[in-house]
C-alpha cells in the first residue's frame, strides 16, 4: 500500500533533493487556468519535488569562467531528462496502487491565455491566445499549474522577491516538478513565512534592473538574462554599434516590453543557443547568486 | 552464460515495464525493407521492452485542459530520454557477455520506405512537428526525408531500415495488435511505447501471445476518431511467426493530419473562425473536402502554424480518439488492463466542442 512515506523515501532514491506533499485544497481560489482539479476533478493532493541546482555552476558564471555548463546541465538537463526520467518512475509507483499520476514536468515554453510574461532561459514562449475552452465551465488549455505556489502547497519554500523559489538549504538554486494524483497521501503542512527578508540583493544584483516592487519584469529580464549589460565578459563594441541607444542599453537603464525585447533578441548573440532552444545565461543569475550569498551569511540556509 | 532471465532481470531493474524475447525467424516474409535481419544479419534474437504511458497524461486530454504533457513527457521523455538510458544498461549487459547489442530506440521513422503510405522517400510521423516555414524554402519536403538513401552494397537495404515496432513488440511475445492498429498489452492496453535490441546471442525466446483476445473488436476506435481514419469492415492481415495480426485499415495520413489539428472541434487552440474562413480552401482536408495527402497536409501545416507554433515541441494529440477511447471501453467493458485504476479514465461524455 502506498503512503507518503514510501513516495518520499523513492523520491529521494530517484534523485529529488526534497520532497513534499500537499492537500490539493491549498489551491483553492486559484484562477481555473492555474488549477490542478482541472487536470484531474478528482485529485486529492499534489506531490512536489525539488532537484538541486549545483552551486558551482553560479559560481563559475560570477567568476566569468564559464557559462554554458549552468545552462545545458542547471537547466535544460533537470528538466528534460533528469526530471522526466524522475517522474516517469514516481508514476509508475503510483500507477501500480491503481491512482492517476499527472505528471507536470516545467512547461517552460508556453503562457496561459493572458499571461504576457516569458521565460528567459528559452528563444521564446508562446502564449495560448487563441485557446478556446471545449467546453463550458473548462478552463483554456492548456492549463499550467504556477510552480511556486505548487511549492509552497507542498510545504518546500516561497518564492522571494525576485519570484524565484526559495528552498531551505537549496536557497533559489533548485528546479521543480510536480505530480497531481488521486491517492489519498498524508500532507504536509504549506510552507510558512517566506526565507526571503525583502533585502533586495536579488535587485541590486541584475544588470537590467527587471526586479523592482512587483517583482520581476520578465521581458527586461530577458534581455539581460542573454547579456545586453556592460558586465557580460563577452561585450563587444560592435554590440549596438551606431544605436543612440546603445549606452542606456548596456547600463540597464532602458526599458524593455514583449515588443521590443523580441526585436534586440537577434541582436545579442554571444554563445550558441539555437540548437536546443535554450539561451545561455549571460547575467550569470546574478540575482540567485547575490540572494543566495545573503541568506547563507544570515544563517538561513 | 547469458540468459533470457538475466536480460529480462536487468531491464525492469533498470525502468522497463515488461520484457520479453523473440527469435528472428519470426520475421520471415517481412518486406526487405522493413525486415530487421538486414540491419544485422547475424542477429539470433530480439529483446523488446515495454515502457509504459501513465494514463495521468491522457487525463489534461479527457479534461480538454492539459495537452502538453502527454508528447512531452510520453512520447519525447520515453522515447528519446527513459527508453535509451534502458537500451543502454541493457545492452551493457549483453556486450559484457561478448556478444553485439544492437539497440534500437524509436526514432519516429526515418525509413526508406514511409511508414505513412509504404512509399519511398519522404516520411513523416504524427507526433513530430515539421518546420513549415523554413522547409519551404528547401528542396526536400521534409526534414525527415531520406529520399537520397541508396544501398551500401547490391543486395542491401537502403539505410536507415525501419521496421514496424508493433509487429516486433508481437515477435517477442509482449502483445497483440488491436483493430486500431494500436500494440496493446494485457498490463497496459494501448498505453505503452516499445524499444528494441537485436543481438547475436542466442535467448530462450518467450512463446507469441495466445492468450484471450487483448481486443474487444467493439469499434470504440473506429466511432471515435474524428477523422474517420479508420475502417470498421476493411482490414490488413499481417502474419508474424504463424501469428495472424489483423487491424483496420487506416488512413496515415489522414490520421496524420487530424492527430496533429484535430479538426474544428476537437482544436481548442485554433479559433472557430478560422475554420469558417478556410482561406484558400487550406483546410479542406480537415473539413472533409478532400483527400489527404501529404500536400494537403502541409496547406494545413501552414495554415495553422500561426496559431500553434511548431516551435514549441511535439505535436499534440488533438484529435483524442482512439487511444483514450481504447482505455476508456477496456476499462468498462474488460479486454485488458482489467482492475488497474480504482477510478474510470472516463466518468462521462467525451467533449466535442460545440462549433
Amino acid at each position: 500500500m502506498i503512503n507518503a512515506e514510501i513516495i518520499k523515501q523513492k523520491a529521494l532514491e530517484y534523485g529529488a533533493a526534497a520532497v513534499g506533499i500537499g492537500d490539493i485544497a491549498g489551491f483553492a481560489g486559484v484562477s481555473p487556468q492555474r488549477d490542478p482539479k482541472m487536470i484531474l476533478p478528482h485529485a486529492k493532493c499534489i506531490i512536489g519535488f525539488l532537484f538541486r541546482v549545483p552551486r558551482a555552476l553560479f559560481r563559475t558564471m560570477n567568476e566569468h569562467t564559464q557559462f554554458m555548463q549552468y545552462t545545458q546541465v542547471g537547466v535544460k538537463y533537470i528538466d528534460e531528462d533528469l526530471s522526466e526520467i524522475f517522474l516517469l518512475k514516481m508514476g509508475a509507483l503510483i500507477e501500480n496502487e491503481g491512482y492517476d499520476a499527472c505528471l507536470q514536468r516545467n512547461i517552460s515554453n508556453l503562457r496561459i491565455k493572458g499571461d504576457h510574461s516569458t521565460n528567459p532561459e528559452l528563444v521564446d514562449t508562446y502564449e495560448l491566445v487563441n485557446a478556446e475552452p471545449v467546453a463550458p465551465g473548462k478552463p483554456a488549455p492548456d492549463v499550467i499549474i504556477d510552480f511556486n505556489l505548487a511549492a509552497a502547497v507542498c510545504g518546500l519554500g516561497r518564492a522571494g522577491d525576485s519570484g524565484h523559489l526559495i528552498a531551505p538549504k537549496l536557497g533559489p538554486f533548485l528546479r521543480m516538478a510536480f505530480i497531481v494524483t488521486d491517492a489519498p497521501l498524508v500532507c504536509d503542512p504549506p510552507f510558512g513565512a517566506p526565507l526571503c527578508d525583502h533585502c533586495g540583493a536579488c535587485a541590486a544584483a541584475c544588470p537590467g534592473k527587471a526586479i523592482g516592487e512587483e517583482g520581476t519584469d520578465t521581458w527586461q529580464c530577458a534581455v539581460y538574462y542573454r547579456g545586453a549589460h556592460k558586465s557580460n565578459p563577452f561585450m563587444t563594441e560592435q554590440f549596438l554599434a551606431g544605436d543612440p541607444e546603445r549606452e542606456q542599453v548596456i547600463e540597464g537603464e532602458k526599458h524593455f516590453d514583449r515588443e521590443s525585447a523580441r526585436a534586440i533578441y537577434k541582436k545579442i548573440d554571444f554563445l550558441p543557443s539555437r540548437s536546443t532552444g535554450y539561451i545561455p545565461c549571460i547575467c550569470g543569475r546574478a540575482c540567485d547568486a547575490a540572494c543566495y550569498r545573503h541568506l547563507k551569511e544570515k544563517g538561513v540556509l | 552464460m547469458l540468459t533470457s532471465e538475466m536480460i529480462k532481470e536487468r531491464a525492469l531493474a533498470a525502468g522497463a515495464d515488461n520484457c520479453g524475447i523473440g527469435s528472428m525467424d519470426r520475421f520471415e516474409g517481412a518486406p526487405p525493407e522493413m525486415d530487421p535481419r538486414y540491419i544485422f544479419p547475424e542477429a539470433k534474437s530480439i529483446v523488446g521492452m515495454v515502457f509504459r504511458i501513465p494514463r495521468g497524461v491522457q487525463r489534461g486530454i479527457e479534461e480538454g485542459t492539459q495537452f502538453y504533457q502527454y508528447p512531452s513527457m510520453a512520447y519525447g521523455g520515453i522515447n528519446e530520454i527513459f527508453a535509451p538510458a534502458v537500451l543502454y544498461q541493457v545492452g551493457q549487459l549483453i556486450e559484457d557477455h561478448g556478444y553485439e547489442a544492437c539497440i534500437y530506440r524509436n526514432t519516429g521513422a526515418r525509413g526508406v520506405v514511409s511508414d505513412m503510405d509504404g512509399s519511398p522517400g519522404n516520411t513523416l510521423s504524427p507526433e513530430e512537428q515539421i518546420e513549415v516555414v523554413n522547409q519551404a524554402k528547401r528542396k526536400t519536403a521534409h526534414h525527415r526525408s531520406v529520399q537520397f538513401t541508396r544501398p551500401a552494397r547490391p543486395g542491401q537495404i537502403p539505410p536507415d531500415l525501419q521496421f514496424h515496432f508493433r509487429l516486433a513488440a508481437v515477435a517477442c511475445g509482449l502483445g497483440e495488435i488491436g483493430w486500431s492498429k494500436m500494440f496493446l498489452t494485457k498490463e497496459f492496453g494501448p498505453l505503452q511505447r516499445v524499444a528494441f535490441i537485436f543481438t547475436d546471442a542466442e535467448l530462450e525466446p518467450d512463446p507469441l501471445y495466445s492468450g484471450k483476445p487483448l481486443c474487444r473488436r467493439c469499434m470504440a476506435c473506429v466511432r471515435e476518431c474524428p477523422g474517420g481514419c479508420l475502417s470498421r469492415t476493411e482490414s490488413i492481415k499481417v502474419s508474424i511467426g504463424g501469428k495472424i495480426c489483423e487491424w483496420g485499415k487506416l488512413d496515415e495520413w489522414r490520421c496524420y493530419a487530424f492527430y496533429t489539428h484535430g479538426g474544428r472541434k476537437f482544436n481548442p487552440f485554433v479559433p472557430k473562425e478560422v475554420w469558417d474562413k478556410n482561406e484558400n480552401g487550406d483546410l479542406d482536408l480537415l473539413e472533409g473536402k478532400s483527400q489527404a495527402s501529404e500536400k494537403e497536409i502541409m496547406k494545413v501545416y501552414r495554415a495553422l502554424e500561426k496559431y500553434f507554433p511548431s516551435w514549441v515541441g511535439y505535436n499534440m494529440a488533438k484529435c483524442g480518439g482512439c487511444i483514450r477511447a481504447c482505455v476508456s471501453m477496456l476499462e468498462k467493458k474488460g479486454g485488458c488492463m482489467e482492475g488497474r485504476f480504482k477510478e474510470p479514465l472516463r466518468t462521462g461524455k467525451a467533449w466535442v466542442m460545440d462549433r
